[in-house]
């Protein structure tokens, strides 16, 4: 008993200023809340909890129906984006890391400038290249855009991974007769493990919250992901906030969930984005 | 082996996606026959379009596909437009003959045409005659006020006639203790005084130094005719006669304000009205008109498209998007779109005149009688394609640079963007 | 099994590479022929203006202000993050109980879209019935117009941008911090060193390869910033708050010199190119190649 009040005596400072601390970071979620559980016509300070819990804002965000059909559109995009960029990713590393020629240093140069294109600036051609291929509003045409822009990153990384990796065990396999393909499979693969959680992380919360091209490319309703239906709520013509506050809730909610559950995965994937690459 | 896994999951999931694309492809294939319509309708107003549409899929057998890209609507269509992929029905907002007149049908033809409101026909047919729109609703774009607010501060409308009784009317108002005008520049509400003032100093009937020629030939003198527009809003923010938060305030906040008779003016359209009842609908507002320049002038409001569809010329479903035009243009639905839209009816078989907006614009008409002058909107009429967003920066500077700089800035900015525009 | 002179191993790199010429490549190629056009962004009419858009840059007061708020973004949004990053994981560091809980809550932020941010922190911004003013009041001062003032509202954005990311450094410096062998503290403090002698001299130098990642993402994360300013201010008050990217924007959408509008982002696209160069450049001197 002694001990652990000396210790909390001595760390007094520290408690007080996490507290400081958890309180700047949740302010904004409280005050988001609490506008999620109030009327409309509640024009109450909004730093105070809602005198009586009104889920009416729910309840007309589910019925209306599209919040549930974004959920799933987000998620299919999402899982879908990041598996091509992973896979893709990896391949695509594995000889930029191991060939070292001057041709593939300046596709490495490329990727990193691809990654700094402020994205807008080439929409329109973006966007009729996807006319020409009658890919607006499908899933496919998303997808295939958000890998190709989001591809560089996970080659960055993977490209600085794979180079941790000694070459010795490549050619260890070689010598037992494994040839490239299985070398990747078998040897480096395995090896890219972490680094694949980290992309997976890192890119797969990016797309959740993606605004910009989904705003055009999914052009309609019944394609709608989370983002888009939120900035319909937040629209001048709309004026409900406290609706609008529901479905930014419902939006962020199962990314909050995932980060609580797999809390562990995310943190060790977001610090091996530095130590390793 | 547990990567093992995880390269047959991703590589399910690689399989899956061009399944996912089969499915979009094939359900945007069974989806040919139904219409696309766009819409600038968000919220309340959407869901009441969608009852509206879905009522006459269930007469027509045809499907109607609404797209409402919210605030984004015109910078989604100004992609569609780049590349030539338009939806098949279409607001036009405003913008049917400068902006989207090269990819609409010519609408004379229909059956309502004979319909349209001799108000709203000059704004929307072009100098060959042609009209490319239904216009369901026709918008009032002038000042919306709330009478509790001018009650309060024995502020009479009758009395305002040219801009010093304005001036006075805004005195009186902040006496009281309430803010005279509230603008929502965070989006670019200012360009709203537009609508306005300029006409009333430069292209109105009544102006006698009348400038409209000269607006439209380019010889405009931006100098000696813009300034007296800018200093006049310039006095008015010394003056105090604007919301404290005019810079970063949005229109919503000032909607609310007007519906509490915390503000009692906003220069805007009408649906500000509609917004606002739906804050408080025990709010008593008006459609106040903009006064003259001098004594003897007439007072105005400006008329423009409110809610109009337009045909893509090249859809492959312009019949059906016809037919659905014609079911819109019915007295029924018509009125309904009007209603929701807080916009007056543009089509004579139309009227509603129990509707809480064609009450306010009676009472307005009924004030000013043969005083009253109904005007174009001056940014559509007077001004190259394009200059909203000029208008909204030439009026910024105003607030955010005080004084005699802040108006030379100002007329600077719009005489470069109105030079720039008209040449291209 | 041609590892050394490998050809076959390149192909991997083909379908990435197709994606990217694709949707990446040739639009860019659009864009640079829309630069050197007066295209309004939707008319089927152009015209070529040859280097104009370029030299109109030059005397665009507004995209002055855009770069450098941009600069600011990114380099205020790089230096505090990486500052608060820092100390915040020291601090967690010194483990205690409940420093987990801690962690949790600051890396929660990093979950939630910048749109979404951006239209949170309006509540609190807000004139009239912010929750800014309202603590105000609470203090007995007046209400202020938080985002009218514009080195207020560029200070407030960067904050933003730091407060919802600094999670991301903080955690890469947790795994810095915890990779350092403890060997290297007993050594020094046993030479006599203190606290502070031990922060400068051993766990600064050995957390630079943490120091690199973190510095080049923060910065790009800084450098494109965009659905917070668009949610929050929309570039306003007037032009005071725009980034490149929001600028560019608005310049292609709202303005219509989409013309002129690739140009600034053929531009913006050579500026970042350069920075993150030189910081890549700058921080591999300090790293050891494996």
């Amino acid at each position: 008993m002694n001990t652990i009040d000396h210790r909390f005596a001595k760390n007094w400072w520290k408690y007080l200023l996490s507290i400081l601390i958890v309180v700047v970071y949740c302010l904004p979620l409280y005050v988001l809340v609490t506008m999620a559980l109030k009327k409309m016509t509640d024009t109450s300070s909004r730093l105070q909890l809602p005198t009586s819990l009104y889920w009416g804002n729910f309840t007309e965000l589910f019925a209306e129906g599209s919040i549930g059909r974004a959920l799933l559109n987000t998620a299919i995009i999402t899982i879908a984006t990041v598996a091509i960029e992973v896979i893709l990713g990896c391949m695509a590393a594995y000889p930029l890391a191991r060939h070292r020629s001057r041709f593939n240093s300046l596709i490495n140069a490329i990727m990193m400038g691809v990654m700094m294109i402020p994205p807008l600036s080439i929409l329109v051609g973006v966007y009729s290249t996807l006319i020409s291929m009658h890919a607006t509003s499908t899933y496919w045409g998303m997808i295939i855009v958000s890998a190709a822009f989001g591809l560089p990153m996970p080659i960055y990384f993977f490209t600085k991974f794979i180079r941790t990796i000694p070459r010795s065990l490549d050619e260890a396999s070689q010598i037992d007769g494994c040839n490239t393909l299985q070398t990747f499979f078998y040897i480096i693969l395995p090896q890219l493990k972490p680094a694949i959680a980290t992309i997976v992380i890192l890119n797969g919360v990016g797309m959740w919250n993606e605004y910009g091209y989904s705003l055009y490319i999914l052009q309609k309703p019944e394609m709608y992901t989370l983002t888009l239906t939120i900035s319909q709520y937040f629209s001048s013509g709309a004026n409900n906030l406290n609706g609008a506050a529901a479905a930014a809730c419902v939006a962020t909610l199962p990314m909050i969930l995932m980060f609580l559950f797999l809390q562990k995965y995310f943190i060790k994937g977001t610090a091996d984005s530095a130590v390793k690459g | 082996m547990k990567i093992k896994q995880l390269v047959v999951g991703i590589t399910a999931t690689a399989i899956l996606i061009p399944t996912l694309a089969a499915c979009g492809n094939s359900s945007s294939a069974s989806s040919d026959k139904s219409i696309e319509l766009m819409t600038t309708w968000t919220g309340d107003r959407l869901t009441t379009l969608n009852k509206i549409l879905k009522q006459y899929t269930k007469k027509s057998g045809v499907n109607v596909q609404v797209v409402s890209p919210g605030d984004q609507y015109e910078t989604v269509m100004k992609t569609r437009m780049a590349s030539r992929d338009m939806p098949d029905v279409f607001e036009t907002h405003g913008w049917s003959l400068s902006r989207y007149k090269e990819y609409l049908t010519p609408l004379n033809d229909q059956s309502w045409a004979k319909n349209v409101d001799e108000a709203i026909k000059p704004v929307i047919t072009d100098t060959n005659k042609k009209m490319y729109v239904e216009p369901v609703t026709m918008a009032i774009n002038t000042i919306v006020y709330n009478k509790d607010a001018f009650a309060k501060a024995g502020v009479e409308v009758k009395d305002i006639r040219t801009w010093d009784d304005f001036s006075a009317a805004c005195e009186q108002l902040k006496k009281t203790g309430i803010t005279p005008i509230f603008i929502g520049n965070k989006d670019g509400e200012t360009a709203q005084l537009a609508e306005s003032i300029p006409p009333t100093q430069l292209t109105n009937d009544s102006v006698k130094d009348n400038q409209a020629t000269a607006l439209k030939n380019g010889t405009f003198n931006f100098e000696k005719y813009w300034t007296p527009i800018s200093k006049m809003i310039s006095t008015w923010n010394d003056k105090g006669y604007f919301n404290v938060d005019l810079l970063t305030s949005d229109n919503d906040a000032g909607v609310k304000q007007l519906a509490q008779g915390k503000s009692a003016m906003m220069f805007g359209g009408s649906n500000n009205i509609t917004q606002a009842l739906s804050y408080n609908p025990k709010a008593n507002l008006g459609i106040l008109s903009s006064p003259a320049a001098e004594k003897n002038g007439k007072n105005s409001l400006s008329m423009g498209e409110g809610v109009c569809f337009g045909v893509w010329k090249d859809s492959d479903v312009a019949d059906k998007a016809e037919n659905l035009l014609k079911y819109l243009s019915t007295k029924e639905v018509a009125g309904k779109i009007a209603t929701a839209s807080g916009d007056i009816p543009a089509l004579t078989n139309v009227s509603n005149p129990d509707d809480y907006m064609s009450k306010a614009l009676d009472e307005t008409k009924a004030t000013f009688a043969d005083n009253l002058e109904y005007i174009p909107l001056f940014d559509r009429e007077y001004l190259p394609n394009g200059m909203w967003d000029d208008l909204t920066n030439s009026f910024t500077d105003i607030f955010t640079t005080r004084g005699e700089q802040g108006i030379q800035q100002s007329v600077a900015a719009i005489k470069s963007a109105y030079t720039q525009k008209l040449a291209k | 099994m041609k590892l050394k002179n490998g050809s076959t191993i390149n192909l991997f790199y083909i379908p990435a590479l197709i994606l990217m010429l694709v949707f990446v490549a040739y639009p860019l190629g659009q864009a640079i022929y829309i630069a050197f056009t007066d295209w309004n962004g939707y008319s089927q009419h152009l015209n070529f203006v040859g280097f104009s858009n370029f030299f109109n840059m030059l005397k665009d007061g507004n995209l002055h202000t855009a770069l450098l708020n941009t600069l600011i973004y990114g380099f205020g949004s790089a230096f505090f993050q990486n500052l608060f990053g820092l100390l915040l994981a020291v601090f967690l560091n010194s483990k205690f109980r409940g420093h987990s809980v801690v962690r949790t809550f600051v890396y929660l932020p990093v979950m939630i879209a910048g749109l979404i941010m951006g239209y949170i922190i309006y509540y609190f911004v807000q004139y009239d019935g912010g929750v800014f003013n309202e603590i105000l009041g609470w203090l007995g001062q007046a209400p202020l117009d938080f985002m009218a003032d514009r080195w207020r509202a560029v200070g407030i954005i960067t904050f933003i941008n730091v407060w919802q990311y600094t999670g991301i450094s903080m955690v890469i410096y947790m795994a810095g911090l915890q990779s350092i062998s403890t060997s290297y503290y007993e050594a020094a403090t046993l030479d006599g060193a203190n606290h502070w002698r031990c922060f400068w001299n051993i766990t600064i130098p050995l957390i630079v390869p943490a120091m690199s990642t973190a510095v080049v993402m923060n910065l790009i994360g800084g450098l494109k910033l965009f659905d917070v300013i668009q949610s929050l201010t929309s570039g306003g008050p007037g032009f005071a708050t725009h980034s490149l990217s929001t600028y560019i924007s608005n310049q292609y959408f709202q303005a219509q010199n989409a013309g002129y509008s690739s140009a600034i982002g053929i531009i913006t696209f050579v500026l970042i190119v350069v920075v993150a160069g030189v910081f890549n450049s700058f921080f591999s001197k300090h790293e050891i190649e494996a």
